[in-house]
């Protein structure tokens, strides 16, 4: 029994890679979904398992395993369901994310578990380079996306690489628990390092200004890859982030506020701001995320282990929001609908849809009895908590902002015309299920969520 | 027994009244048996427990309650009796008054509640009956005034009336809850036992100015005559016996309020003013209703002159007698409508003499309101100038009144009484029964009322300001002097010279100066709607800032669009220059 | 004892689920007028226990729902909570029983109607200012919805509209009630504990929590200058959703503000410029509405008149200010179902709303032309309706407090009368000429304002039953 629990994580991801392997070979997609689909159930059970136990160790040097590992590894392993059987629905070529998926989930997880610097920018690499194939393996017309997506990861990349090099002088080992101890404050190499990480880091977080790229790309993307940039790699990206800010600069909590603090106002107001005159939804919901982004950044700038569960439940709640939304807006967007205007009648030729959109965008601006108003609250609470009534005052002024955005397509959703009934594929149906009954379930009832983040935030607090 | 309890008859035949729809022939009789029902009660009520205060809690509040309070008090059981008496006459004047089948149930509802809120009114022994009572009188005044709106004018008489009394409903609230706060308590007899107060006078000015508008004194009294767009009954009964006088009941029973609030010289002055237009309208108007709505106006500054004079008791006495005759003058005018074809132009009516039991009758109403002696309006003069006589102006003006009087009612008598012309047909012999014979018992009334100017000033003893009434006989001579001098006037005017009614001199004008009054409410009319017309251009500007608000934010959205130029290299700029940022804040 | 508040949650909570899930039009208009017929006796109930049992008020039930905050399901018995639930109820039935346009798929309207009764309900009775944010929220949803969806002309620039304002004021709310959070000694949501304790926290930041509560509360109330929502919304969503929104969303506003006055030492000092600005707001509607020729608007100008002469209720701090101002609620929540269910009968049976085209529909319709009439009454403050004992109340308060400025308000009820009469004598009470009525009126609709006509005398004849809960304490 200890053996299964301790190798787990790397029988599966082994399971995962030859699933991968497989799928060149037998080029089914039904299977290949299923078996795909599987080992990330399997990924959830195990992760659902840590969390219930509370379990903490480490795996072969490499992983280690502890409360916030384990939440990551439920959000993520259950996204990657969703992303997986979406992408089956959405794309006609369904296999190359039945080969590229389970090796960029690698990646993923891996951030997740990570407990050395050298995982961290390896597992990126590896979630990276998969999602630029799945773009540009779509034929010339995705030539661009992919192109930019790729200029800014590998200049990401380098970078990260540049700043873990900083750091290697002090600590060689490069373990994220020992990498450095409380007094590199006044070592200027060790603020550069930090720096660049959150720069590095920034590009995939779509923090203002390094985030540019996110509405040509969301956009850009095809409707199958889209969930899974803005549902996952996101949000990896904060992972890494955190885990670098919190625990490998944690002696620099004073000096991180004030970044984390400008970078979340620049990025709310430039996310919330651009999207009120966005006209194509993917486009909207591009900068929607940004300006999401922009709420986790808030909970993590107040450095508190209350502020960090904020961030953890926010980066929850946003991933099944928008893998939902992006599902939503990529199906009607193979359908040809892809303008605010266009979405008018969509109550009247598919009322599912309709009703999940609107969920979901409630839930987005933060209507009570949605998760996304209990993320904003946990965030904004957690900023007050802290002192920073100012950011607070900023990140509900921005809320106010984007009921503009979200109520025009909710408003135009309802509108008059209608059309033929639309006809929606199953799987579809699946994803956007679970991802709104996440939203309803932990918007009404969020106790457990909450109480899951927060063990998940204690005890990244707890292994510095 | 509980005094409020007069009222439930008439309340009840109300509500009964509107559930014969389809079977109108019992409207009439269903009410006005409650109204006699009530009657009784009021009689017995006035013998059994004069001077009884009765408070029934009606709801309390952080150790105040609020009580229904009813007194019977001489004034009060004078105004119910006075109610108690005209009220059946008038369900009996309206059961041949109103042919209009359908429109009788609406009509009797009105007209019984009207007459239970007149009569709740006239028990009130507190601010907030007396409040409740007095909405309920302009309400239903209002609902009656409008009766027909199938025509043209109605509608808009009532609306007039409305809008007046509204004026003095939302003063009499003001003043009423300011003195609550002051003394903390509702009750009459409380108030008036208690010292002055700093806020009394404000408040007393207020309740004044709601007396004035109910009861159509200078500057609000224009909307009395247009309430003649009403039908007949109503006008005899809301617009010159009852209602109106509501006013002039409650500065009589408050009346030292006021004169510790130092108010008796505007009431005088106000008084004057409205008696002086009232008879110059009434010797100028047309209308044959009008006529008699001026008149009422004249009365009742007649009487706010006599309260102004400190002579409670020649007010009362005045307050009697001008209730008979006044609606007896107006039954007779719905009488001579009826047999004119409901014509309203005094000049197109004719031959009233025609119908004894019409003519007589409303001869005693017109000798009466002349001042004859010794009908009882002589009485009610006599006295009110016998009060001025300390007061040469007053006294002068008033005997010019008493001119005019005398003049214009003789002037409605002569007009209606001309022998008709060859092309009209006249109906007096189908007026109905019940019309005439109300008519005439009313009349017996107005000459039974003299013997009040014997019996009031005792009755009214516990009065504070109760005097006896005296009339020296070189006064009385005076009086009959004047009032045969005006008869004779108008004799010469209106009966020898055959008038034809299209006289347009500038006398005229200034006589008849509800024409300029009326300009002048649609002028403040007018401003209001101006200042109206700017607020609501604030509104819109507000609206538009607020607008141009959002606006804003959408310009500077669609401006920090432009950022995301598409271009990577814009991209890389910003990824260096993110990091410079970053080093900035780090170093700052 | 039965947990009854939880019990009338779950009755409209449930049916409002099945009717989202279930039903046809018919269906779901049963399912909503029964819901809220079971409310209503409950609130009845609730009504007459908290007048004749004993320690009844302050009864509380919870549930735990996030132990990190210590926030409780909670949902307590307090004076106006009781009285603004009875509200809601009635106002609630009234519009279930009403009709108003018809659409497609005007199930969903009931599912609306449901929600947002479960949304007062639960905002009127809630315990601490967590569940108050959460009910208010919801109800603000709703009556988006309900504008969005099933609105009239302009309706989604006017569903737009009012959701800015309102998510403006939620934005505040929010803030204000985490800022009592973090500064209160125990970091709490609850009212009672808030309101106890209020004065430990410190006065600058009381004043700032009570600017942004009372902004927010401003918008939706609405007071003069945060008020340019109601135009547009009240006049074109449904008569439903007006009732809802002008009876009962209104008073969420008028409501906090109840709270918000009496949970903090700093209203005192503030109880002045809250007078002013009732008065000012008051006018201006009075003003305003004089230029208005949509019935629609001009009820929702009255009802704005209305909340400043609330709020002047509320700032003059005395037992008769604020129980007269609850009472005003009341009486006005009634008065605006009777008005927008009235006016929405004729806009079904005339096709117009505006007093330039109607003429006489007394004639036609005189069951519905008295109603406007009696609506006319009963918002001028006549006596034996409702709102006369709200006016006596409100300004024997304000004129306590403020002396005889108090009584100034009182007069812009005077200016709502005048143009309320010639709106009369334009449309209703004068046949000259009258309009054709395209459409029978519908029976529902005449059922629905006679129960708001009933309620609104009842509690103007009686109006001990609710006063003698005030002796109780209003918080």
């Amino acid at each position: 029994m200890q053996i299964l629990v301790n190798f787990a994580i790397p029988v599966l991801f082994a399971a995962l890679l030859f699933s991968g392997i497989a799928t060149l070979f037998h080029k089914n997609k039904k299977l290949s979904v299923a078996i795909n689909s599987s080992l990330f159930l399997l990924i959830l059970v195990t992760g659902i398992y840590y969390s219930v136990t509370g379990i903490s160790f480490n795996s072969l040097s490499l992983y280690h395993i502890y409360p916030f590992s384990s939440f990551l590894l439920m959000l993520f392993s259950l996204a990657f369901v969703l992303v997986s059987i979406a992408a089956y629905e959405l794309d006609s070529s369904y296999l190359k994310f039945g080969m590229l998926l389970p090796l960029l989930s690698i990646g993923v997880f891996s951030v997740s578990m990570a407990s050395s610097l050298l995982t961290i920018i390896v597992s990126m690499e590896l979630m990276t380079v998969p999602t630029i194939l799945l773009i540009a393996l779509n034929g010339k017309d995705f030539a661009e996306p992919s192109t930019k997506l790729f200029l800014l990861s590998a200049i990401s990349i380098a970078v990260l690489a540049f700043a873990i090099a900083l750091i290697f002088p002090y600590d060689s080992s490069l373990s994220i628990t020992q990498a450095v101890s409380g007094t590199i404050g006044s070592a200027y190499f060790m603020v550069l390092s930090l720096v660049l990480f959150v720069a590095a880091l920034g590009v995939e977080a779509a923090l203002f200004p390094f985030n540019l790229w996110i509405p040509d790309v969301y956009q850009g993307s095809p409707s199958g890859v889209s969930p899974l940039i803005a549902g996952i790699n996101k949000k990896v990206a904060f992972v890494a982030l955190i885990e670098i800010s919190f625990v490998v600069f944690a002696g620099d909590k004073s000096s991180i506020v004030p970044v984390f603090e400008i970078l979340a106002v620049l990025t709310m107001f430039f996310g919330n701001l651009a999207a009120m005159v966005q006209t194509n939804v993917k486009r909207l919901l591009a900068y929607s995320s940004i300006s999401q982004a922009g709420y986790i950044m808030v909970g993590l700038a107040s450095v508190t282990a209350f502020g960090l569960e904020s961030s953890l439940f926010q980066i929850f709640a946003h991933s099944f929001m928008i893998i939902g939304a992006f599902v939503i807006a990529g199906f009607l967007a193979a359908n040809g609908i892809e303008s605010i205007g266009g979405y008018s009648g969509l109550y009247k030729r598919n009322g599912f849809l309709a009703f999940s959109l609107t969920v979901i965008m409630l839930s987005m601006a933060g209507i009570p009895g949605l998760i996304g108003f209990v993320g904003k609250f946990l965030l904004f609470s957690s900023a007050i908590s802290s002192g920073l009534i100012a950011l607070a005052f900023i990140g509900i002024i921005n809320s106010f902002i984007s009921i503009y955005y979200y109520g025009k397509l909710i408003s135009s959703i309802y509108s008059g015309a209608s059309g033929k009934t639309m006809h929606v594929p199953n799987g579809i149906y699946v994803v956007v299920f679970i991802a709104i009954a996440i939203v309803i379930a932990f918007g009404i009832y969020p106790a457990p969520l909450m109480a899951v983040s927060s063990r998940a935030a204690a005890s990244l607090f707890g292994i510095i | 027994m509980l005094t409020i309890l007069v009222i439930l008859p008439i309340v009840a035949a109300s509500f009964l009244a509107l559930l014969t729809y389809g079977k109108e022939k019992y409207t009439g009789p269903v009410v006005l048996v409650g109204s006699l029902i009530t009657s009784a009660m009021v009689v017995y009520d006035s013998l059994v427990s004069p001077g009884a205060v009765q408070q029934i809690a009606w709801f309390g509040i952080s150790g105040y309650t609020i009580h229904i309070t009813t007194q019977l008090l001489p004034l009060n059981i004078i105004l119910s009796l006075l109610i108690a008496i005209i009220t059946p006459l008038i369900m009996f004047y309206s059961m041949g008054y109103m042919e209009v089948k359908t429109e009788r149930p609406r009509f009797y509802f009105e007209i019984g509640i009207f007459a239970a809120a007149m009569l709740l009114f006239a028990i009130a022994g507190n601010f907030i009956t007396m409040f409740i009572a007095w909405e309920m009188l302009g309400v239903t005044s209002y609902l009656l005034i409008g009766f027909w709106y199938q025509k043209d004018n109605p509608p808009y008489a009532a609306r007039k009336s409305i809008s007046t009394i509204l004026i003095g409903d939302f003063a009499m609230l003001a003043a009423m809850l300011s003195v609550w706060v002051s003394y903390h308590t509702f009750s009459f007899s409380r108030i008036l036992a208690l010292p002055t107060n700093p806020v009394l006078p404000i408040a007393m000015f207020l309740v004044l100015v709601a007396t004035f508008t109910k009861s159509a004194q200078f500057p609000f009294h224009e909307w009395l005559a247009d309430a003649m767009e009403g039908p007949t009954p109503v006008s005899a009964f809301l617009h010159s016996s009852t209602m109106v006088k509501a006013g002039v009941f409650l500065v009589l029973v408050l009346f030292p309020l006021f004169v510790k609030s130092g108010l008796s010289e505007l009431i005088l002055a106000i008084g004057i003013i409205s008696a002086l237009l009232g008879a110059s309208n009434a010797i100028s108007s047309h209308h044959i209703k009008k006529i008699l709505a001026y008149s009422t106006i004249e009365d009742l500054g007649l009487m706010f002159v006599a309260i102004g004079l400190h002579a409670i008791i020649a007010a009362v006495l005045f307050f009697i007698v001008q209730a008979f005759y006044k609606a007896l003058l107006f039954m007779s005018a719905g009488s001579i409508m009826r047999a004119n074809g409901e014509e309203e132009d005094i000049y197109k009516t004719y031959g009233s003499y025609k119908r004894k039991l019409l003519y007589i009758p409303m001869l005693i109403g017109v000798l009466s309101i002349a001042g004859i002696f010794p009908l009882s309006g002589f009485f009610g003069k006599a006295a009110i100038d016998a009060a001025a006589l300390s007061n040469t102006y007053v006294y002068i003006i008033l005997a010019v009144i008493d001119f005019a009087t005398s003049a214009y009612i003789f002037r409605w008598l002569f007009i209606h009484s001309r022998r008709e012309p060859a092309h009209v047909e006249l109906s007096y012999s189908s007026i109905p029964k019940s019309m005439l014979y109300s008519g005439a018992i009313t009349s017996v009334l107005v000459l039974a009322a003299a013997i009040a100017f014997f019996n009031v000033s005792g009755f009214l003893s516990y009065y504070a300001y109760a005097s006896k009434l005296s009339i020296g006989l070189a006064e009385a001579v005076i009086e009959s002097a004047i009032v045969i001098f005006g008869i004779s006037a108008s004799y010469y005017l209106f009966h020898v010279k055959k008038p034809s009614g299209t006289v347009t001199t500038k006398a005229y004008y200034v006589l008849f100066n509800s024409v300029m009054v009326n300009a002048a409410y649609s002028y403040i009319a007018k401003a209001v709607m101006y200042f109206a017309e700017g607020i609501n251009l604030i509104e819109e500007m507000l609206y538009g800032f607020f607008a141009s608000g959002a606006y804003g934010i959408i310009a500077m959205s669609a401006g920090l669009r432009k950022i995301v130029t598409g271009d990577a290299n814009d991209y890389l700029i910003a990824f260096v220059a993110g990091i410079i940022l970053i080093i900035l804040i780090m170093l700052v | 004892m039965l947990p009854l508040f939880f019990i009338m949650l779950a009755v409209v909570g449930l049916a409002g689920a099945a009717t989202a899930v279930y039903g046809n039009y018919v269906f779901s208009k049963r399912i909503a007028i029964i819901a809220s017929g079971i409310t209503l006796v409950l609130a009845i109930y609730l009504l007459f226990s908290a007048i004749y049992t004993n320690g009844f008020i302050g009864t509380a039930e919870s549930l735990p729902y996030i132990s990190q905050f210590g926030i409780y399901l909670s949902f307590v018995a307090t004076v106006p909570g009781v009285v603004l639930t009875l509200l809601a109820a009635i106002v609630s039935l009234v519009a279930s029983i009403t009709v108003s346009r018809k659409f497609e798929d005007s199930k969903n309207i009931y599912v609306l109607i449901l929600l947002f009764e479960f949304s007062a309900i639960g905002l009127f009775l809630s315990a601490n200012l967590f569940l108050f944010y959460v009910f208010w929220d919801v109800g603000v949803i709703a009556s988006y919805f309900m504008i969005n969806s099933f609105g009239s002309g302009e309706r989604r620039h006017a569903a737009n509209t009012f959701l800015i304002y309102s998510i403006f004021a939620s934005a505040l709310l929010l803030l204000a009630i985490m800022l009592i959070y973090f500064y209160t000694p125990v970091h709490s949501f609850d009212i009672s504990y808030i309101a106890s304790h209020s004065s430990s926290i410190p006065v600058a930041v009381q004043g700032t929590i009570f600017v942004l509560f009372f902004i927010a509360f401003m918008v939706k109330m609405p007071i003069f200058p945060f008020h340019s929502w109601i135009s547009n919304a009240y006049a074109e969503a449904p008569a439903q959703g007006s009732m809802l929104i002008s009876g009962v969303l209104s008073k969420f506003g008028a409501y906090g503000m109840l709270i918000l006055f009496s949970m903090f030492a700093f209203s005192s000092e503030f109880a002045k410029y809250a007078f002013v600005l009732g008065t000012i707001s008051a006018f201006y509607a009075a003003f305003v509405l004089m230029r208005q020729a949509d019935l629609k608007r001009m009820t929702a100008y009255s009802s704005m008149l209305e909340s400043g002469i609330i709020l002047v209720g509320i700032s003059s701090l005395n037992a008769f200010g604020t129980s007269g101002a609850l009472y005003l609620m009341l009486a006005h929540g009634l008065v605006m179902a009777l008005m927008f269910s009235v006016i929405g009968g004729i806009e079904i049976s005339y096709g117009t709303r505006s007093i330039n085209v109607l003429k006489g529909i007394v004639k036609q319709s005189a069951g519905t032309a008295y109603s406007f009439v009696i609506g006319t009454f009963a918002s001028t403050g006549l006596p034996l309706t409702a709102g006369f004992i709200a006016d006596v109340l409100v300004f024997i308060g304000a004129i306590s407090e403020f002396g005889l400025y108090g009584a100034i308000p009182i007069f812009s009820i005077m200016l709502l009368g005048f143009y309320m009469y010639y709106a009369i004598n334009k449309s209703f009470l004068s046949t000259k000429v009258s309009s054709n009525s395209i459409a029978r009126m519908p029976k529902q609709v005449a059922v629905s304002y006679s129960i708001a006509m009933i309620a609104l005398f009842a509690f103007g004849i009686f109006p001990f039953f609710i006063t003698s809960l005030f002796g109780v304490g209003i918080i």
